[in-house]
């Protein structure tokens, strides 16, 4: 849902990259003929009625029984995930989470196809220096939403005449570490750039973190209305250069990112319209009696 | 609407939706669930109606560049 319109955002610069392209469920042509219209849809929304395409791929959801909510067709959805081809239509990369809000941005799954960095010029960024080091800080979406993955791009800059040590190093070697984190702030595992032996063998690193926002937020009281969230970014490092060492440093930044909200699909009117129907009713209906939504 | 303050609404991953836990479309996956065709092998063959009920074949309709072909839930719920 989100992931489809955020998608058509990054569509010209997925194009432009060489790539087309298309999204596979099992609604109806009739429901994708709808969303589309909505939300301005124009790469090709592909309908899967009977989930064959899905079967055969061998990714259906099996957790979900037949008899499960019929009118919402949640019987042959797939486990989410993403393919993207080279141009010989052979698959060079894939993504699947176990979680199904989570999944990359438009911008972020640029950024891992093609190396490049498009930057917004009212995405978040920040520049930090210190003694040897520096430290800038990018992300690569405007805002951040909910489970939406996106990219933080850490660009560490050493002083020419010095070098750092690479995480594998020895004991006794303070090796360079990026902690990113805060408050309703999920970070996944940071990209490093290949390190030589023992140090990192170039003094202007790039490293992206996965990073995104989490539902807690929802907890701390925003409610829907999410505004703000700030990610905390630590570089711990020492510096050296052949004969002797620095102390070792530790550079910090708050990075405040605005929030968005998930697109809200159609389904969920319906959904809170039966929830509330619930509530007035004296007992619940027992645990697999549910009809959709 | 569920209650962000209610812990029932939250799942093992933390994430809050309004849906209780025990609807279907909750259910996650177990560790290592099937991820379908790796990388290295060509994309199985995809041949079905768009949007605008027009038959795409993904190989063909790409005519020579990448394609990002994304599996999701649902653009209904």
């Amino acid at each position: 849902m989100t992931q489809l319109v955020e998608l058509q955002q990054t569509l010209a610069d997925l194009h432009a990259n060489g790539y087309q392209v298309y999204a596979v469920s099992n609604d109806t042509v009739d429901r994708l003929a709808d969303f589309a219209a909505r939300q301005g849809i124009t790469y090709p929304l592909l309908s899967d009625e009977d989930s064959a395409v899905i079967r055969r791929y061998g990714i259906m959801n099996t957790l979900i029984r037949p008899d499960e909510g019929r009118s919402m067709r949640w019987y042959g959805i797939p486990y989410p995930g993403t393919y993207v081809t080279g141009p010989d239509g052979v698959i060079s990369h894939k993504s699947f989470h176990r979680h199904h809000a989570v999944r990359a941005s438009g911008a972020s799954l640029l950024h891992t196809l093609t190396g490049v960095v498009e930057v917004p010029d009212d995405a978040p960024a920040a520049h930090v220096e210190g003694d040897q080091v520096s430290l800038d800080v990018r992300l690569l979406d405007t805002r951040l939403r909910l489970e939406v993955l996106s990219t933080l791009v850490c660009r560490i800059r050493v002083r020419d005449d010095l070098h750092l040590y690479a995480p594998g190093s020895p004991d006794g070697f303070l090796v360079t570490a990026l902690t990113v984190g805060g408050t309703g702030i999920r970070a996944l595992d940071a990209s490093w750039p290949a390190a030589g032996r023992l140090r990192m063998e170039v003094l202007d690193l790039e490293v992206s973190v996965p990073v995104t926002a989490t539902s807690e937020l929802l907890r701390l009281g925003h409610g829907m209305e999410v505004g703000r969230a700030t990610i905390d970014i630590a570089l711990d490092y020492q510096a050296c250069n052949e004969d002797e060492c620095f102390l070792p440093g530790r550079l910090t930044h708050q990075l405040d990112v605005d929030l968005d909200l998930l697109v809200e699909p159609d389904g969920l009117e319906v959904y809170v319209e039966r929830l509330a129907g619930e509530a007035r009713r004296p007992v619940a209906l027992p645990e697999g009696e549910d009809e959709g939504l | 609407m569920g209650d962000p303050d209610d812990e029932r609404y939250y799942d093992e991953f933390g994430f809050y939706s309004p849906m209780p836990l025990s609807r279907a479309a909750r259910r996650e996956p177990p560790e290592g669930f099937p991820t379908g065709p790796d990388v290295g092998v060509r994309l199985p063959d995809i041949r079905l109606p768009d949007q605008g009920g027009r038959l795409v074949d993904v190989h063909e309709h790409r005519e020579g560049r990448g394609a990002i072909v994304v599996f999701h839930r649902s653009a209904f719920w």
